[in-house]
C-alpha cells in the first residue's frame, strides 16, 4: 500500500488512520500535562513533538530546506553547517503502523512500520522530492527506502556505515563516507561548508551537550522526570539546536527538588519514540523511575562533545566521523563489548541495582544484545529484566506486573 | 584550561633554561630535557650530552667503567634520576624547549589550516626501536672511541646529529652552527647528516606535531626509569567506552591508552604527559594522571563539553 495507488476507499482509510494518529498524539500531550510534575517550559518540546509526526506540515513551518535521517551516525553538525534542518525519521504512534505497506513482514520493527504508515498517511508529503540520509545500521534501516518503495524516485544519500568500531580500517571507511556526506549536503543546498562554519555548527553541539549533560544529571537525581527528559531529547532531532538550548536551560532552571525518590533503573534496549512512552508509565506505576539509559532517541542521542585536532578540514571531519562511529552505541556493531562498560560504570556510580532491558519485537539487534548484557551484568550482581513489547497497549497489565515483581527483588 | 597552563609553563621553562645562565642561574649538566649545552648563556645542559663525554659519560676505557672512575658516571646519572624521579615525563610535555620549539610549529600550521599528516598505527610501530636505537648508539659510539680505536671526531654523536644544536642556538642569535664543517670525512658526514635531519625534521615538524619526540633518544631513557617515578598514567578500563578520542588528540598519535583493555598502567614509551588525551576523554576519572596517589588531573565530561562548545 503506497500513496501512489490511493484511491477514494484508501483516502478515506488514510483520514481514519490520521484522526486516529492525532488522537494518539494528543492524549499523550494531555497524560504529560496532567502529571503533577508538569512545568509549561516543556511546552515548547511537546510542540515540535506534535509536529515531528506529520511531517508535510513541519517542513512548512521550517525555513530550511529538510533532509530526512535515520538513527544517529550522520553528524547533525553538518546538516547545521549545511544550513539545512535534519529531521529524524523516527515514530512511536501505533495508529500509524496499521496503514504499513502489506508486503512488510509481521514481525517488523515497529519503528520502520510506524514510518512507512506515517508518510502513507500524510497525503501532503510528496515523498519523490525528498532527500534522505541512510546510514546502514540493521536490516531493516538498510532496506528501509526499498520497503517504503522510494528506493527509485526520492534521493537517497546511503551512508555505508563499517561493523567494527575499533579498527583502524573501519574508521578510515567512515571518514570517507562522513566526507562524503559533506559533499552531498553542499550540493543539496547549495551551500559550501567552509571549516570556519563547521567549527560553529560543532560548538553549537557542544554547548547542547553541556546543557544536556546537565540534564542527565538531574534525571540521575530523580529531579527531572524520565518522561520528561524523554520529551526533551526526543525534541533535539527535530528543533532548532539554539532554541533547544534555550528552552531547555529555561526548564532546567525552573527544577524544583524531588519529594520523594522511587526505586532507580536503567533502560536499555530499542528506541523509545514518543509518543509511545508507555513503558516509563508502567515503570512509574511499577514504584521505579528511570534515573539512567544508553538509548539511541534519549541519553544517546548525543554522542558527545567534538574534539577535534586543529581547524583543517579533514580534522573537523575526521572528529565528527569518530564521535558518530566509535562513540556509537548502536548493537549493530560486531566489536560492541566495550559499549557495556558505560552502562556498567553508570549502574556502580549511582548506585543502581536493576537494569530494564526494552525490546521492540522485531529489533533483532537489540534483542541479540540483551542475553549478551543480561549474562554480564548478573555476573557483576545486577538485577536484569528483558521486556520485549511493541507500540500495542494490551500488553501493559502483563509489564506492570512483571515490573513489581522486579522492583521487589531491588530492595 | 590545561593546556593553556601547559603552555605558560613550557614558555617560563623555555626562557629560564635558554637565557637563565645569563641570569647566573645553573641547573646542571643533567637535565631530562633538550636544554641545549650549545646555547651560551643556557641555565643548564641536557643529560644526553654528559652520557656521551669522555671521563663523566661513556667515552671511557673498560679498565675506567670498572673501576672507581666510574663513579664519574654515576653522578650525573644520580643527579639526572633525581630530577627526573618527581616529574617523570613531565619533563617532555611541559619543560623541554625544544618541543615547545615544535609546538610553535604546529601553531603555525594550525593558523594556515594545513591539515595534520596522520601515520598509520603500523607505521607508528615501526618507528618506536627508532629512538632505543639512537640511545644504545649514543652510548655505544663513545665506548668505540674510548676502547677500539674510532676517530675521535666521531665524538658526541647524537649532539653532532640532533637537531636542537642548530635551532635553539638561534634563539641567541647563533647561526653558526648551519653549517658543514670540512676538517674530514667524518666532520663532513655528521654536519652534513645534521643540516638534513635538522631540515627534515623541521619540515616533518610542521606536518607532524611533535615529530622528533616519536624519535626522541632522551624519552628512550625515561621510559627505561618510568617505573620508579611516582607519576602515574592510569586508566579505569572498565569504564571506557572506546570513544577513540584519546588517540585522535594525542600529538604523536599513541593508540596504546585506546587499545588497552586490561592494565592499568597506560604510560606507554611515546607518552610525553602533554595530557591531551585526559582533556579530550568524555568519561569521568576514566584516565588521570596521578603522583603517587595524588590525582594531578582527571577526565571529565563536564570539562571535556566546557572546552569544546561555544562560549
Amino acid at each position: 500500500m503506497t500513496r501512489r495507488e490511493s484511491n477514494p476507499r484508501q483516502m478515506r482509510l488514510q483520514q481514519q488512520i490520521k484522526a486516529r494518529m492525532v488522537s494518539e498524539c494528543e492524549g499523550r500531550l494531555a497524560a504529560i500535562r496532567q502529571r503533577n510534575d508538569y512545568t509549561p517550559d516543556l511546552e515548547p518540546f511537546l510542540e515540535v513533538l506534535k509536529q515531528s509526526l506529520f511531517p508535510a506540515g513541519f517542513f512548512k513551518a521550517t525555513d530550511k530546506p529538510p533532509i530526512l535521517t535515520l538513527c544517529i551516525q550522520a553528524p547533525m553538525e553538518l546538516f547545521h553547517a549545511a544550513g539545512a534542518r535534519a529531521y529524524k525519521l523516527a515514530c512511536g504512534a501505533h495508529a500509524a503502523q496499521n496503514v504499513a505497506p502489506p508486503h512488510l513482514p509481521a514481525l517488523t520493527c515497529p519503528m520502520i512500520k510506524a514510518i512507512s504508515g506515517m508518510f502513507y498517511i500524510d497525503g501532503e508529503l510528496d515523498l519523490q522530492r525528498l532527500k534522505f540520509v541512510v546510514p546502514t545500521t540493521c536490516d531493516w534501516v538498510v532496506r528501509f527506502s526499498e520497503l517504503i518503495g522510494i528506493y527509485d524516485t526520492a534521493e537517497i544519500h546511503v551512508m555505508e556505515l563499517p561493523h567494527l568500531r575499533e579498527s583502524e580500517r573501519a574508521s578510515h571507511r567512515f571518514l570517507k563516507e562522513v566526507q562524503q556526506l559533506k559533499q552531498w549536503l553542499e550540493k543539496i543546498s547549495h551551500r559550501p561548508i567552509r571549516p570556519k562554519r563547521l567549527v560553529q555548527s560543532i560548538q553549537r553541539y557542544a554547548k547542547a551537550w553541556e546543557i544536556f549533560d546537565q540534564l542527565i544529571d538531574l534525571k540521575r537525581a530523580q529531579r527531572v522526570p524520565a518522561i520528561h527528559f524523554a520529551v526533551m531529547a526526543n525534541a533535539l532531532p527535530y528543533q532548532d539546536i539554539d532554541q533547544w538550548i534555550t528552552h531547555t536551560r529555561t526548564y532546567i532552571r525552573g527544577r524544583s527538588p524531588v519529594e520523594q525518590p522511587y526505586a532507580p533503573v536503567f533502560l536499555a534496549g530499542s528506541p523509545i519514540v514518543f509518543p509511545n512512552y508507555k513503558l516509563f508509565d508502567l515503570i512509574e506505576n511499577a514504584g521505579m523511575a528511570v534515573v539512567a539509559d544508553d538509548i539511541c532517541t534519549l541519553e544517546r542521542v548525543l554522542a558527545g562533545a567534538v574534539a577535534y585536532e586543529d581547524k583543517s578540514e579533514y580534522a573537523l571531519l575526521r572528529a565528527l566521523a569518530e564521535r558518530n562511529h566509535k562513540a556509537c552505541i548502536c548493537p549493530t556493531f560486531a566489536d560492541n563489548h566495550r559499549r557495556i562498560n558505560a552502562a556498567l560504570n553508570i549502574l556502580k556510580k549511582e548506585k543502581i541495582k536493576g537494569i530494564i532491558f526494552h525490546v521492540l519485537k522485531g529489533c533483532h539487534p537489540f534483542d541479540m544484545e540483551s542475553g549478551l548484557l543480561e549474562t554480564r551484568l548478573k555476573a557483576q550482581g545486577f538485577r536484569f529484566l528483558k521486556i520485549e513489547t511493541d507500540y500495542v497497549r494490551e500488553d501493559e497489565q502483563n509489564i506492570v506486573t512483571r515490573l513489581e515483581a522486579f522492583k521487589r527483588t531491588l530492595i | 584550561m590545561v593546556e593553556k597552563i601547559r603552555l605558560i609553563i613550557q614558555h617560563l621553562s623555555f626562557f629560564l633554561l635558554i637565557y637563565g645562565g645569563r641570569l647566573g642561574i645553573n641547573l646542571g649538566n643533567s637535565l631530562p630535557c633538550f636544554a641545549c649545552p650549545y646555547v651560551s648563556g643556557c641555565a643548564g645542559h641536557c643529560y644526553l650530552m654528559v652520557l656521551q663525554r669522555s671521563s663523566v659519560g661513556f667515552q671511557t676505557t673498560f679498565e675506567g667503567l670498572f673501576s672507581s672512575a666510574a663513579l664519574n658516571i654515576f653522578y650525573p646519572l644520580v643527579l639526572f634520576l633525581l630530577l627526573f624521579l618527581p616529574l617523570s615525563k613531565l619533563w617532555c610535555g611541559w619543560i623541554c624547549p625544544f618541543c615547545l620549539f615544535q609546538d610553535w610549529i604546529t601553531m603555525l600550521r594550525k593558523k594556515t589550516g594545513i591539515r595534520e599528516m596522520i601515520f598509520p598505527r603500523k607505521t607508528r610501530k615501526n618507528l618506536k626501536p627508532i629512538k632505543y636505537v639512537l640511545l644504545v648508539l649514543l652510548i655505544a659510539i663513545p665506548i668505540s672511541i674510548a676502547n677500539w680505536g674510532l676517530h675521535p671526531d666521531w665524538a658526541l654523536p647524537f649532539c653532532r646529529i640532533c637537531p636542537a644544536k642548530p635551532i635553539l642556538p638561534l634563539f641567541e642569535g647563533n647561526t653558526s652552527y648551519f653549517h658543514i664543517d670540512g676538517t674530514n670525512g667524518v666532520t663532513i658526514g655528521f654536519t652534513f647528516l645534521s643540516m638534513i635531519l635538522t631540515g627534515g625534521l623541521v619540515v616533518g615538524m610542521f606536518f607532524k606535531e611533535r615529530f622528533f619526540c616519536m624519535l626522541c633518544p632522551m624519552l628512550a631513557l625515561m621510559h627505561l626509569f618510568r617505573k620508579i617515578s611516582p607519576l602515574r598514567f592510569e586508566k579505569e578500563v572498565p569504564t571506557c567506552t572506546a570513544c577513540g578520542n584519546c588517540e585522535r588528540l594525542c600529538p604523536v598519535d599513541i593508540p596504546d591508552v585506546y587499545l588497552e583493555k586490561d592494565k592499568k598502567d597506560v604510560l606507554s614509551q611515546d607518552c610525553m604527559a602533554c595530557m591531551s588525551c585526559i582533556e579530550s576523554c568524555p568519561g569521568d576519572d576514566v584516565l588521570a594522571f596521578k603522583w603517587y596517589k595524588f590525582n594531578l588531573f582527571s577526565s571529565s565530561k563536564r570539562y571535556l563539553a566546557r572546552k569544546w562548545s561555544c562560549k
